[in-house]
């Protein structure tokens, strides 16, 4: 247990404050809880805005429906005036930003700040008005959300600048706070914000189930129709999950369980006694079956039909590492990683649509890896595939039927078993090159596929997430 | 060879166990499709009340459920008019759900003006409309 705990040093002399400056000193493990959206977000909200924007009442309303109490800047009274007092907006409490004291009883645990109505570049001084009173009063594992418009949807260059420029805030805030205070700051960009159910990426990104995910950007699309009502989101949903058997599949595994999702995990022949362990855990269903080899899909389809049984969620999970510079690489070994990674995906998820086995609200999600990113020494087989799984999950969203999503998930280092086997070096190195300079958890993973898998996370498609405590590897 | 496996009759019996006692799902809200306005108006066109009883008649079995209303107006006109026509929009559509009986909790309205319209082209009405949302809750 204590290998997954990050390395603590002791003291705090100058070449401390040194290393801790470029990250190099991990910062307190954050608080990790499980994705949930009732009852999920406890914590004082400080929400603040820029101008009278229907967002801000639109976040404010979807803060009340998940019970969070919430905290306005005094200073914006009038701006929160007539929103805050709606008869459906309830828990406000109104705060001076420069009257917050750092004890931790006062410090601030989660902030949204709507940035949607920035249009020229002297507006961004709003984010510096914000946040410079209140930077240093964070708690520990504080959780920063700016909300913003996409900027290839803005009239003007000027606000398209404006907008674009977050990205940069965001990233080199989240730099600041993590190695500080192990706090987080993501960037959402609302397209049609007025279809957007915010409620699921608030619960989210404003709480310890998105505690290794800093400095992303996502964006979410305005959705069709309606949600599902149900005492656990994915009750009565059918989850698939290639891969179970292995640690981040297990993870996965346990927390669409824990949501209320039936399970099926499939993994080859020679896995089969470690996924019915696995499965028994979660009370699932496994399967085992070689997923590269071509008629795979077939058994597949052929088990479904018999089972009458659609698939609300598939997660492509599964991983298979040659470091080898392309000079050495044989063709087998190209052949095999990018089969792994690209190939079995693209040809698995092609048979389920084309045999309408994913259900109306289905959710495609696949793992990639930071290589893929990145690129990395040694992995030119490894990162064409896994770029190309983005490419795919991509090109796939825009041609899905309303309602079914697709993304990638991006685990950066994740403790895990495989991991360990790591040398000591390499292993502390890889922990420490993130804004939270430590590595994450299993659990972490598993939360940001409940996230996307969740009913009211339809807005999110074609998405790259990544978990990876904004590694350095990337943006 | 690639053999598939069935699990064995213990695990599926549990299975079945598990999957009669999970919580108890509500039926599906009806289908939402935009309520659409003529210009300058904010009255609800007769043929819109079925659909919006249909919309009450769930509420009221599902007391939980929270339903956001957004109203909007096309971007012809000053826009200070536009968001009062909307905010006017999403009021009566708010009105007529209340008076069938929907408890005031369960709504939420907004007025977006002009700011976020369907259709970008000169076409506008399609952007003279109140929006229904079903929230996760």
């Amino acid at each position: 247990m204590s290998s997954l705990l990050p390395l603590q040093l002791s003291g705090a002399g100058w070449s401390q404050k040194l290393l801790s400056y470029f990250s190099l000193v991990p910062a307190q493990a954050p608080r990790r809880t499980h994705y949930r959206l009732a009852g999920g977000l406890k914590t004082p909200v400080l929400v603040a805005g820029t101008r009278n924007g229907a967002v801000l009442q639109h976040i404010l309303h979807a803060l009340t429906t998940l019970g969070a109490p919430i905290c306005l800047p005094e200073s914006s009274h009038s701006l929160f005036k007539g929103k805050a007092s709606s008869e459906s907006v309830t828990q406000v409490k109104w705060v001076r930003l420069d009257k917050i004291r750092s004890t931790p009883r006062e410090q601030v645990q989660a902030i949204v700040f709507d940035s949607s109505e920035l249009g020229r570049p002297e507006d961004l001084i709003a984010l510096y008005q914000l946040f410079h009173p209140i930077i240093e009063k964070l708690a520990p594992g504080a959780k920063i959300l700016v909300m913003g418009k996409p900027p290839l949807e803005c009239r003007s260059p000027e606000a398209a600048a404006t907008q674009e420029g977050l990205q940069g805030f965001v990233r080199s805030l989240a730099k600041e706070i993590g190695p500080r205070h192990a706090a987080t700051a993501n960037l959402i960009y609302l397209h049609r914000p007025s279809a957007c159910d915010l409620t699921s990426t608030l619960a989210f990104f404003l709480t310890g189930s998105s505690a290794y995910v800093s400095g992303q950007t996502l964006t979410l699309q305005g959705q069709q129709g309606a949600i599902r009502v149900a005492n656990s989101p994915l009750a009565g949903k059918t989850a698939l999950i290639t891969g179970a058997s292995q640690g981040l599949g297990i993870a996965i595994a346990e927390s669409l369980h824990a949501q209320g999702a039936k399970i099926i995990g499939i993994d080859p022949e020679s896995n089969r006694a470690r996924l019915k362990s696995v499965m028994r855990s979660v009370r699932g269903r496994s399967l085992s079956l070689d997923l590269t080899v071509p008629s795979s899909a077939g058994q597949l389809k052929e088990y479904l039909d018999k089972e009458e049984t659609l698939l609300d969620i598939v997660v492509h999970t599964g991983a298979l590492t040659t470091d080898t510079p392309l000079g050495k690489l044989t063709p087998t070994q190209w052949s095999q990683v990018v089969d792994t990674h690209l190939g079995r995906v693209t040809r698995l998820t092609g048979e389920l649509l084309e045999a309408d086995l994913i259900a109306s609200q289905g959710r495609i999600i696949a793992l990639g890896t930071l290589p893929g990113l990145a690129g990395q020494f040694g992995q030119t087989h490894h990162a064409a595939a896994t770029a190309g799984l983005s490419g795919y999950i991509r090109h796939l969203s825009h041609h899905l039927p309303a309602g079914i999503t697709a993304n990638v998930v991006v685990p950066g280092f994740i403790e895990s078993e495989w991991t360990q086997t790591l040398p000591f070096t390499s292993r502390e190195l890889a922990r420490r090159l993130n804004s939270l300079g430590q590595g994450g958890l299993p659990v972490d993973i598993g939360n940001a596929v409940a996230y996307l898998s969740h009913p009211a996370s339809e807005g999110v498609t074609g998405q790259t997430l990544r978990v990876c405590g904004q590694n350095l590897l990337g943006r | 060879m690639t053999v598939l496996i069935m699990e064995d009759p213990q695990l599926i019996a549990r299975y079945e166990l598990a999957r009669n006692t999970s919580p108890v799902m509500h039926d599906s809200p009806p289908c939402v499709s935009p309520i659409l306005f003529a210009p300058e108006q904010a009255n609800l066109n007769p043929a819109d009340e079925g659909e919006l009883r249909a919309h009450a008649n769930f509420l009221k079995s599902c007391r939980r459920q929270v339903l956001q209303i957004h109203g909007h107006a096309d971007r012809i006109g000053k826009p200070a008019h536009n968001l009062q026509l909307s905010r006017d929009r999403a009021q009566t559509v708010k009105a007529f759900l209340l008076a069938e009986g929907v408890a005031a909790e369960q709504l939420q309205h907004f007025a977006w003006g002009a700011a976020d319209p369907l259709r970008q082209s000169a076409d506008h009405c399609d952007n003279r409309r109140v929006e229904l949302i079903y929230v996760a809750s």
